[in-house]
């Protein structure tokens, strides 16, 4: 067994090291605790933290309700004929009248309310429609098409809620401003075929399913569907899927 | 709502029968799917049928029904707001937006206009 001294000299020494040690390290260190990296290292920020609130929500539904009253006031949504003119009047009228229940929702819970349309659905679905109902040689019938898909996601989007919303009153009070919209998209539906006929879903001559009042599957969130636009080509027309809201366009 | 949409079905033909056969369809769906939630609580759904004057054609006949399916969705929206689950209040909630759309149709398709909605 060896004991060893602790001389000043060697103390001296051994500090003089281990204090060349340390900033040796320092120098090699860095602040990051990732892997070794060569090049720039560019900085991230974290997303903030987004909490999914019934106040977001009544956010997001006067979102929709305000797209459907921007969507519906283009001047392209003119293009129909008398009729549908004046059944978009009363639309429009039924969203305005559904923001003006939501606003009440919003400031009792302590939010504050959203006065645009809802920005990732402006974007991904209105703006696209609206262009292809411009380009159209079938504006009067594409017209009526959108606005069918359009009142049924509205719809859907109060179904959908109802599930991520805490309160049960509130979930009542949404699905009660999803009935206008539920109405509007069967009368939407009905302009394309009238009559106890255009109530059940069906088929054409063709085999392709005809727009009826009530869907194939009831209570379904599937996506709501319109075919608009020229005619390719090919024969074809583009079809604009529509879908709820989901995280990426809540209006947080 | 099923047996008053039975005593509809046997009043037209045609189109019209097709029609009240689908909605009839839904309903007895709805009460399926409630009674499966609910297991050895659902209670046994009513036979009687509500009040209906089965003549005067097919406008006559779904304007009243159209007015049981608006009682429906209200009595629906009314039960949503003391529903604690969410797998029920999501059933309740697929249900209003069907029924929703029963009155609308029967409305529109005997001749009413939008503002009538």
């Amino acid at each position: 067994m060896t004991t060893q001294k602790i001389s000043r000299r060697t103390l001296i020494s051994q500090g003089g090291a281990l204090a060349a040690a340390g900033v040796v390290l320092a120098a090699c260190g860095s602040e990051s605790s990732g892997l070794a990296r060569v090049g720039l290292s560019p900085s991230t920020t974290a997303l903030p933290e987004a909490h999914v609130s019934d106040v977001v929500l009544l956010r997001t539904a006067q979102s929709v309700e305000n797209l459907a009253v921007a969507a519906l006031t283009d001047p392209v949504m003119a293009n129909g004929n008398s009729a549908t003119k004046a059944a978009i009047e009363v639309f429009v009228a039924g969203h305005r009248a559904n923001l003006a229940a939501i606003a009440p929702l919003v400031a009792e819970r302590g939010g504050t309310g959203f006065d645009k349309p809802n920005t990732r659905m402006m974007k991904n679905y209105v703006a696209g429609a609206v262009a292809l109902i411009e380009g159209s040689d079938q504006q009067e019938a594409d017209v009526i098409a959108f606005a069918h898909a359009l009142e049924g996601v509205v719809a859907a989007t109060y179904q959908a809620f109802v599930s991520w919303t805490s309160e049960p009153a509130l979930r009542a009070a949404m699905m009660s401003l999803a009935v206008k919209p539920s109405y509007y998209a069967v009368a939407l539906a009905q302009m394309v075929s009238p009559g106890s006929k255009g109530i059940s879903p069906g088929v054409d001559e063709a085999g392709n399913p005809v727009v009826s009042a009530l869907p194939t599957k009831y209570g379904s969130l599937a996506s709501f569907e319109a075919t608009i636009g020229k005619v390719t080509e090919a024969g074809a027309r583009t079809v604009v899927s529509m879908e709820t809201p989901s995280l990426n366009s809540l209006e947080y | 709502m099923v047996a008053t949409y039975v005593a509809a079905v046997g009043a037209v033909t045609g189109d019209d029968k097709a029609a009240f056969l689908t909605i009839h369809g839904h309903h007895v769906a709805y009460v399926e799917s409630l009674s499966a939630f609910l297991g050895t609580e659902a209670a046994t759904p009513s036979g009687t049928p509500l009040a209906l004057t089965t003549t005067g054609g097919y406008s006559a006949i779904a304007a009243q029904l159209a007015a049981h399916e608006k009682a429906t969705e209200q009595a629906h929206i009314d039960g949503l707001s003391r529903i604690q689950g969410l797998d029920a209040a999501g059933l309740v909630a697929s249900i209003i937006t069907v029924v929703a759309r029963h009155r609308a149709a029967l409305l529109v398709s005997s001749g009413a206009d939008a503002s009538a909605l």
